[in-house]
């Protein structure tokens, strides 16, 4: 048999002669508008991106304990994410070995092992294989247990959340992950004992290209005020004044395509205070970071560093996207009543075909959060993130729309412009890592995250 | 983590087990009935500040997610985590919105059609309040696509007689989905 994986490899155009090469212009800095509908992308996509870049598939808290399971896609591949006996974590493909069938067909739960309904092939929590029904007189010559467990892909966990990648020879999710580290640790490793989801994630589905998505997540600051022109409302922003959609904040990208704005809360702190200069520790006393009610700020107060704490309270890592299909929402935003609410988030966009992608957004708060709190997140998320959110409504109205317009023999001949650039600038005394972009905010991170898709979707690295 | 399970959303609703059902026909029955029709008649024509006006102060709007799960786990409703959890204030926002140039997931707006039926009532403890479940079937026809989105759902309402007219004082959505079939919920369930 040969292996599909062995023909593909190397292959540099589509069928039609077009080069994968020619999508993107690295020049001029444009990308081939054909990338949001055309189905053989989408085939090229899964093999050299979903099936070889760590992917988030779920949040520990989800299976705290031993034998806790849920059911997920990494690609468009179901996957069980479970609990180990020793406490680590799995993920398998769901796809049983012997003639196919699904093997776990409910969305979570907590078992000891994996039986398949169609013939009854038993599965231990970690994929192997345990046994089969008549094992003596359907299989006298005796089963190689070795080749019968679910195919599993590697895991990783960082500030509690789950990533798989079936890719053997990438690189560990650490180094992956890299220079975003240290912006991921001050979202979800910023109370001792780190954070939990609020429950299962709200699931969506968008008749749109997951890039769509995933591309905007990849630092477009640049249509907050214009699309999301609505929040002008609470904030009291003005469509004319850059300063209030947070255009002059720093945005990070870091190698392998991720990015974090760093929303600048000068102004914020100013109002609040009538112009009066706040301590790093007063201003987080008004504002703990999002996910970490008020009674749990001495804890954090206490794990992180003079320099960490000084960051959250000026320039907080907020809104970024974790390469190839996640962002993180980490922010306050006022509601209603003028008042901000915290709003702690992260979700994936999974791909579902060229022109359709699920929305999976988990919520979280530090453990031990008071159901007050929850409450609060619960509201603020409603309010504004998600399918109900105001603002991510906006969203989802735009994406279907650059999706079903690249389908066109015209339409698809067209590009997305990435042209300008803030630069490299790190402010002085910026404690995190990566290529900093202080200055109007461009076009860079989300060059940087088309970079790395077009390395991958080129095969390059 | 362990769902909550939810076998009727009434106790949720009000805390405590239903009262006597109100038959089908009665005029109480009647008068919820019609509030639900006309509820759905303005939502369905934009007539969104009308809508406020049907709304008791203190009303919750909550709508948790659901998953897949074997029957005798119970039928996957999760009070964690929600679609909608909104009071008055966050609904004020969001229907005012709509009048609005900057509402642009519903402008243009969708063609929406709610079906309510399958009304059970009963009283509550509280006089003047009754629990009204009912069914909504949402048709949604957005912009050219000749496919209409749809939505299904239980409502658990509390619904209040008071001298002002009925109030909506509480509404649980029980959505039939654990994927939800629509980009937005841009619309008021
Ligand atoms: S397909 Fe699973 S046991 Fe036969
Ligand atoms: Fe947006």
């Amino acid at each position: 048999m040969t292996n599909e994986n062995d023909l593909k490899r190397g292959r540099t155009a589509l069928v039609d002669g077009t080069s994968i090469s020619s999508l993107v212009d690295r020049d001029k800095r444009e990308v081939s508008t054909r990338l949001f509908s055309d189905p053989e992308i989408y085939q090229l996509e899964l093999e050299r991106i979903f099936a070889k870049n760590w992917i988030i598939v779920g949040h520990e808290s989800e299976i705290s304990e031993v034998g806790d399971f849920v059911t997920r896609r990494l690609g468009d591949d179901p996957v069980i994410v479970a609990r180990r006996r020793d406490g680590g974590i799995d993920c398998m493909l769901n796809v049983c070995s012997h003639r196919g069938a699904l093997v776990c067909r409910e969305e979570a739960g907590n078992s000891s092992v994996f039986r398949c309904i169609y013939h009854g092939w038993i599965f231990n929590l970690d994929g192997s294989f345990r046994g089969a029904p008549f094992k003596e007189e359907m299989y006298p010559d005796g089963m190689d247990a070795s080749r019968l467990g679910l195919r599993k892909a590697r895991v990783g966990v960082y500030g509690g959340i789950i990533f798989a990648n079936w890719d053997e020879s990438a690189p560990s999710l650490e180094d992956y992950l890299g220079d975003y580290k240290y912006y991921l640790n001050l979202i979800f490793n910023k109370v001792p004992n780190g954070m939990e989801v609020l429950g299962p994630p709200q699931r969506f589905v968008i008749n749109a290209n997951w890039k769509t998505a995933s591309e905007q997540f990849g630092g477009d600051a640049y249509h907050a005020g214009q699309l999301h022109r609505s929040l002008g409302a609470l904030t009291g922003g003005s469509p004319t004044n850059p300063r209030d959609w947070q255009l002059h904040a720093p945005k990070v990208s870091t190698e392998n395509g991720h990015n974090i704005i760093c929303f600048d809360l000068g102004d914020m702190y100013r109002a609040i205070s009538g112009g009066k200069e706040l301590s790093p520790i007063e201003k987080l006393h008004i504002l703990p970071p999002s996910g970490v009610p008020p009674e749990m700020l001495p804890e954090m107060l206490q794990l992180l560093g003079e320099k960490e704490l000084e960051f959250l309270a000026t320039t907080p890592p907020g809104n970024g996207g974790i390469f190839p299909n996640a962002g993180v929402w980490n922010m306050h935003n006022p509601m209603y009543n003028g008042v901000p609410a915290p709003f702690l988030s992260f979700r994936t966009y999974l791909p579902l075909g060229p022109d359709k992608f699920e929305f999976c957004m988990w919520v979280l708060v530090a453990k031990g959060a008071s159901e007050e709190y929850r409450d609060l997140m619960r509201r603020s998320t409603s309010f504004m993130q998600g399918a109900s959110g105001f603002i991510e409504g906006d969203d989802a109205e735009v994406w279907p729309g650059q999706t079903s317009a690249s389908r066109g023999y015209i339409g698809r001949q067209g590009t997305l412009k990435y042209w300008t650039l803030t630069g490299e600038h790190k402010p002085e005394g910026w404690p995190g890592e990566g290529n900093v972009h202080a200055g109007f905010s461009r076009d860079d991170p989300q060059w940087n995250w088309w970079q790395r898709y077009f390395d991958r979707l080129e095969e390059k690295v | 983590m362990q769902p909550v399970d939810i076998k009727s959303a009434a106790p949720a609703a009000n805390s405590q087990p239903p009262g006597k059902a109100i038959p089908f026909g009665a005029g109480v029955y009647n008068e919820a009935m019609h509030f639900l029709i006309e509820e759905a008649y303005l939502l369905d024509d934009g007539l969104f500040n009308e809508w406020l006006g049907l709304l008791a102060d203190d009303v919750q709007c909550t709508m948790p997610v659901r998953q897949s799960f074997n029957r005798k786990k119970g039928n996957g409703f999760n009070d964690g985590m929600n679609w909608l959890f909104d009071d008055k204030g966050a609904l004020t926002f969001k229907a005012q919105r709509m009048y609005t140039d900057s509402a642009f997931a519903e402008d243009p707006p969708s063609r929406v059609r709610r079906i309510v039926s399958n009304l059970r009532l009963h009283e509550t403890a509280v006089a003047g309040e009754y629990l009204a479940q009912s069914y909504l079937l949402l048709h949604r026809s957005r912009g050219d696509a000749h496919q209409f989105d749809t939505f299904s759902a239980r409502r658990d309402d509390i619904l209040r007689k008071t001298d002002a007219g009925w109030k909506l004082a509480k509404r649980i959505v029980l959505v039939d989905q654990a994927v939800l079939g629509l980009a937005n919920l841009a619309l008021f369930l």
